[in-house]
């Protein structure tokens, strides 16, 4: 599995469903080995970053790039080959074919690079409970088997950028520590570049390097999770008590925990 | 009881030809939402021009297998013609595009090969009896090709990644393209599939059940009701479906009318999309609001 | 002019044309022009359906061949007059269509168009092989049509006499899309979900259109049998389903003049076919014309899905000159403005029948929903009181939507009952709902694009008028169509839309669109409002006038119940919140209570094994001992 480790830029991404105006102006960067995580409320936009970059929709403005590759008006299906994967709200397992098959079809844009095994024994490395159930449809396992599924479908096209969509969520938080500590090793030992949405900020700031705050299609604060654990605008994006809004009641809140960070 | 028996074997046959159709309707179902009621026609097109080909002095079996590599790439220049440039299409769209289409390609064939039915010479073997049923060597054809291609498409469709990934479009579009399986190449391999049994069944139908401009729309439909039998996503039970229509026709034939022959199909399709319209299995979709 | 009476215009001058065209074209085209008038009788039918109620038809020359062979077997068998025979025939052909559309109709989109075809097929099979009906010779001999002493045997004759009949069928027609039925037709062909929540019927709207398409063709088939005196199995064959088909498509499915223009295209492009084909290619028959039947189809649907009316609409818009685009010369209405506008419009539409404040008016009792293995929403029971505004909140995935879903009859549930004033409406379809006066907006919009912010607006009043498909033909319905009208310029004014009330739609924006479908629940006088989130897409100044206009409403005794992600807008507007989390209610109060909850705070935020335990123990002791351990969490973590 020698790939040519790759990072994901966005600069300046616009994105727009028929004349609904989501994204404005968005710009990120992951590089290999860091895992960048985007926290915002529903409606902030999140999910129509991961879109715009893996290629399901067109950005309206702005440039994304995988490595020095420009990919921003590509489709999916290329983006795909070139090595991003991209592991979608909801799992989306194919549910009637095995988990084998699912694995398979994970593989399906180096179907002809060979390597087959290993890439499929990398996977299930990471994720043992799937070998227990590798013959059964898709469909039958639970919430976070499939979950699983689908970010070991995603290693298998060997990607050097993964970018999941809420992995944690209907999930129990046992297993969503799994999904966590996987996402760690991921970037760790293998050197993935890794960018995550999700709505349980906790998790998301147990394992990031850094944070992205999203709020109404903008990007409003961006540092480490120590430097905004306690930000206002990170309450503010969720709980309300933002400039823009009527109400002004602000619930206290506590911060996630962290290693102790430095004075302010 | 030997009538019984002739009947049924008879009807086993012809079923085993609308198994064939049947099959091109899923094939390409399972794939896009598209009801491709051209499906008939490449049968008719495949026979008629199998006969040109033997009357063109060609022996028979190189016609017949000539033909169907043809009669596919047809199928998929005019799925690049007439379906790729639709943006939206819906089921209902594709119905009345095809039927567009269809329309065409019939009054085509009746401009290249007049209006009579023709028909292939017998492929080689002979007709004899067995226990008091008449069993013609052609039937026996038919079912051995029949069960041989049918069961390579099913194997296709399970054991191939090509297979595999056509099945996963089908069931979860976003997450296929996000594995690299371009929704665009899947049409074009459905399409190709489906020209590929309907110019089997065209061809090794012909002996018997005679080719001609119009009777690829009869035929079609008929592949059709055993394909919605399996919901127009079950290969399986599209091949029961249209065994069993065949023989369903034959005794209604044998023992009502002749005349009601082809009205059986058309309860048939009636009752099953009155009562179970997803197939026989059943799978309902909401609308997401 | 009054525009009614300029709505009239063009039948005259269809009326004109018509009749003038026997006077100067050769026999042969008068007699090709008596088919194109049988056939586009029929098409104006099978637009009505395809076009207003959205339902293909493939086997409409069944109806055509019922009409023919009724009126075939009267005149011959029983020697009936034509003015008998006419009706019985017609009436015969829409009885079938009732026995065939009770249980077929219950399919949409391509089930049922596949179940026409079989259909069509079915009837062609029992005229064949029926000797009553002559087989397949047909029942011949039918005499010309002799109506007071006069018999109509030439083709000018018998194009005088159609010529009327085809005029005032699409006056009828016209008259019908327009009317309130015709309107709720068109709402469910856009959105079958938003057209059943507003009150909508769909399934028994839908049958009385397809047995009313089906009179048509009866009627047509009428003709045809007197004008070539034979009727055999042919009238019935597919290749006449497909020819009216084509007339409807060619000619537009958005309106039933394309019927009469796609009658007249369709005739011509086969005779032009008929002349031409045998020129280029010597020895080819008539049915090759065939091919130019299906190209064109195929080549409408590819390149001109409107059909010639999309045609004459894009000469039409090149003609006149450019409107004002929505967005550019909106006339800003100033705040005051506006709530004074928002208050007068509200008074017009107030119910008077308001359960008094407090009275439980909606009652959940244990609802739930599966799928498969997962549970997406877990025994809720929840109370609505009349005159309050709750809000449903949680996170992603929590169930809200569900619920909702599930309140509003749009999902039935796996358990559970919701009781609405008094009635059981779990598990059965939204116009229940709507007739007891709930109503609903949606997340992903529901509008009804196909027409106006007003168009839309008006279907909302489905319920509150009463004109059916018979009235709104015959222009019966005027009073209350003016009142319509008013009911929905005050829900129009109310939501600050006035100067857009004509634009159509599709052109609005989406916050705007947004408007519209409050605009449109509010018309509908609704005593329950349920929204789901409307403030999704609304910039922060939109997002304050909606919550001042809910205030607003729920002071003329409206109840509210919203489900929303902007938490921050939502405490400030509503009485009472609930919280759902992974398909639970975690918490029921005041919005000051719910802020405050640590069950809601994790749930949002997400939680790890310190918080847990912290917040477990929390719900053993007091809210001062909870401030102080958190202010101690964030303290420490600096």
């Amino acid at each position: 599995m020698s790939r040519q480790p790759m990072g994901l830029t966005v600069t300046g991404m616009d994105a727009a469903y028929d004349r609904l105006q989501v994204l404005r102006g968005v710009s990120l960067s992951v590089a290999p080995g860091e895992l960048l995580a985007v926290v915002g409320s529903n409606g902030a936009g999140k999910t129509t970053i991961l879109r715009s970059v893996s290629g399901l929709l067109r950005p309206t403005a702005g440039t994304v790039r995988l490595g020095d590759i420009d990919i921003t008006t590509a489709g999916a299906e290329r983006i795909a080959a070139l090595g991003l994967a991209h592991v979608p709200e909801n799992r989306l397992v194919f549910p009637t074919l095995s988990v084998e098959d699912n694995l398979v079809l994970g593989g399906y844009v180096r179907r002809k690079d060979g390597g087959y095994a290993e890439r499929r024994e990398g996977a299930l490395a990471l994720f043992p409970r799937l070998r227990d159930r590798i013959g059964l449809p898709a469909g039958a396992l639970s919430g976070g088997e499939q979950q699983m599924l689908a970010m070991a479908r995603a290693l298998m096209s060997d990607p050097s950028v993964i970018i999941l969509d809420e992995p944690s969520l209907g999930l129990a938080p046992k297993v969503v520590g799994e999904i966590i500590a996987a996402l760690a090793h991921l970037r760790d030992d293998r050197g993935l570049a890794v960018l995550l949405v999700e709505q349980n900020v906790r998790a998301a700031f147990k394992v990031a390097d850094r944070v992205l705050v999203m709020d109404r299609g903008s990007v409003v604060a961006e540092g480490t999770p120590a430097d905004l654990a306690s930000d206002e605008r990170v309450r503010a994006a969720y709980l309300g008590g933002g400039s823009t809004s009527s109400s002004g009641v602000a619930a206290p809140v506590p911060t996630p925990s962290s290693p102790p960070a430095r004075e302010h | 009881m030997t009538d019984l028996l002739q009947l049924v074997f008879a009807g086993l046959a012809q079923g085993a030809v609308y198994v064939l159709v049947a099959l091109g309707f899923v094939a390409i179902f399972s794939v896009r939402e598209i009801v491709n009621l051209v499906q008939g026609e490449y049968a008719a097109l495949a026979g008629l021009a199998a006969v040109s080909a033997v009357a063109a002095g060609l022996p028979l079996l190189v016609a017949a297998v000539i033909v169907v590599p043809l009669v596919m790439g047809f199928a998929v220049l005019l799925e690049r013609l007439t379906i790729a440039p639709i943006k939206h299409m819906t089921p209902l769209t594709s119905i009345i595009l095809t039927l567009g289409v269809s329309t065409a390609v019939k009054a085509v064939m009746l401009l290249l090969w007049g209006p009579e039915a023709k028909s292939l010479p017998n492929f080689p073997g002979s007709d004899f009896f067995l226990g008091g049923v008449s069993i013609r060597s052609q039937e026996l054809w038919i079912l051995g090709i029949s069960a041989v291609v049918g069961y390579a498409v099913i194997w296709f469709y399970e054991h191939t990644v090509r297979g595999k990934s056509l099945r996963a479009c089908a069931e979860q579009p976003v997450a296929a393209r996000l594995v690299g399986i371009s929704p665009r190449t899947a049409t074009v391999v459905a399409f190709a599939i489906a020209g590929l049994v309907g110019a089997v069944a065209g061809v090794v139908g012909s002996p018997i059940y005679l080719s001609s401009w119009t009777s690829g729309l009869t035929l079609g439909l008929k592949g059709f009701v055993a394909a919605t039998l399996g919901g127009l996503t079950s290969l399986r039970v599209a091949m029961l479906g249209g065994l069993g229509l065949g023989i369903l026709e034959n005794l209604v034939a044998g023992y009502l009318s002749s005349g009601y022959r082809d009205a059986v199909a058309f309860v048939v399709l009636v009752l099953v999309l009155l009562f179970k319209p997803h197939g026989l299995a059943g799978k309902p979709t909401a609308v997401r609001v | 002019m009054n525009p009614v009476l300029k709505r009239q215009l063009p039948f005259v001058a269809l009326l004109v044309v018509l009749a003038s065209f026997p006077l100067w074209a050769p026999h042969a085209a008068v007699d090709v022009g008596v088919y194109a008038l049988i056939y586009g009788l029929a098409a104006i039918g099978l637009s009505l359906l395809m076009g207003l109620a959205g339902q293909v038809s493939l086997g409409h020359a069944a109806f055509l061949a019922v009409g023919a062979y009724t009126q075939a077997v009267l005149v011959t068998k029983a020697n009936l007059p034509f003015l008998l025979a006419a009706p019985i025939s017609v009436v015969a052909a829409m009885i079938v269509a009732l026995l065939v559309g009770l249980p077929l109709l219950r399919l949409r989109g391509h089930f049922l168009a596949l179940a026409t075809l079989g259909l069509g097929i079915i009837v062609t099979v029992i005229v064949t092989e029926s000797e009553a009906l002559g087989a397949t010779s047909g029942i011949f001999g039918i005499p010309s049509i002799e109506l007071g002493g006069r018999t109509y045997d030439t083709a000018e004759e018998a194009f005088w006499l159609l010529t009327p009949v085809v005029v005032i069928g699409l006056w009828l027609a016209v008259n019908l899309v327009h009317s309130r039925t015709g309107r709720a037709l068109s709402a469910v062909n856009d959105s079958e979900v938003a057209a059943e929540c507003l009150g909508v019927d769909t399934f028994a709207l839908r049958l009385r259109v397809f047995v009313l398409s089906a009179g048509y063709a009866g009627l047509a088939g009428v003709f045809y049998a007197h004008y070539l005196s034979i009727v055999n199995p042919a009238a019935s064959h597919f290749e006449v389903s497909v020819r009216l088909l084509l007339m409807v498509v060619l000619g537009g499915l958005g309106t039933v003049w394309g019927a009469v223009t796609g009658a007249v295209g369709v005739t011509l492009l086969d005779e032009g076919l008929r002349t031409v084909i045998p020129q280029l290619i010597p020895g080819a028959k008539g049915e090759v014309s065939l091919i130019g039947f299906g190209v064109v189809l195929v080549l409408v649907i590819i390149l001109m899905p409107g059909g010639l009316a999309q045609l004459w609409q894009r000469l039409r818009r090149r003609m006149t000159p450019n409107p004002t685009m929505p967005g550019q010369h909106e006339h800003e209405v100033s705040r005051d403005e506006q709530r004074a506008l928002l208050d007068e419009s509200l008074q017009v539409l107030a119910r008077s029948d308001h359960e008094p404040p407090g009275t439980t008016i909606l009652q959940i009792r244990g609802l739930t929903k599966r799928y498969g293995g997962v549970t997406a929403l877990n025994d809720l029971n929840l109370d609505i009181h009349a005159g309050e505004i709750v809000a449903l909140i949680g996170p992603n995935g929590a169930g809200k939507t569900t619920a909702f879903n599930m309140i509003t009859g749009v999902l039935p549930p796996t358990e559970g009952s919701v009781v609405l004033h008094g009635k059981e409406v779990a598990g059965k379809r939204p116009h229940v709902a709507a007739a007891l006066g709930a109503t609903r907006t949606f997340q992903n919009l529901q509008t009804f694009k196909s027409t106006s912010v007003i168009g839309n607006v008006k279907v909302a009043r489905h319920l509150r008028s009463t004109a059916g498909l018979l009235r709104g033909m015959v222009l019966a319905d005027r009073a209350e169509e003016r009142h319509i009208d008013a009911a929905a310029q005050a829900a129009v004014d109310a939501m600050a839309l006035t100067p857009l009330a004509d634009h159509p739609i599709a052109d609005l924006a989406f916050g705007k669109q947004r408007q519209v479908e409050v605009a449109r629940a509010l018309a509908l006088e609704p005593s329950l409002l349920l929204l789901d989130e409307p403030m999704a897409g609304l910039s922060g100044p939109e997002r304050d006038s909606l919550s001042w206009l809910l205030r607003r409403v729920k002071d003329t005794g409206v109840t509210i119940v919203l489900v929303e992600h902007d938490v921050a807008a939502v405490m400030a507007l509503a009485d009472r919140v609930a919280v759902l989390d992974d398909g639970k209610l975690i918490a029921l109060g005041t919005p000051a209570e719910v802020q405050n909850d640590p069950a809601v705070i994790a749930a949002y935020l997400g939680t790890d094994d310190e918080a847990t335990k912290a917040v477990e123990a929390a719900a053993e002791r007091t809210e001062a001992e909870v401030a102080d351990e958190l202010t101690q969490v964030e303290e420490g973590a600096r």
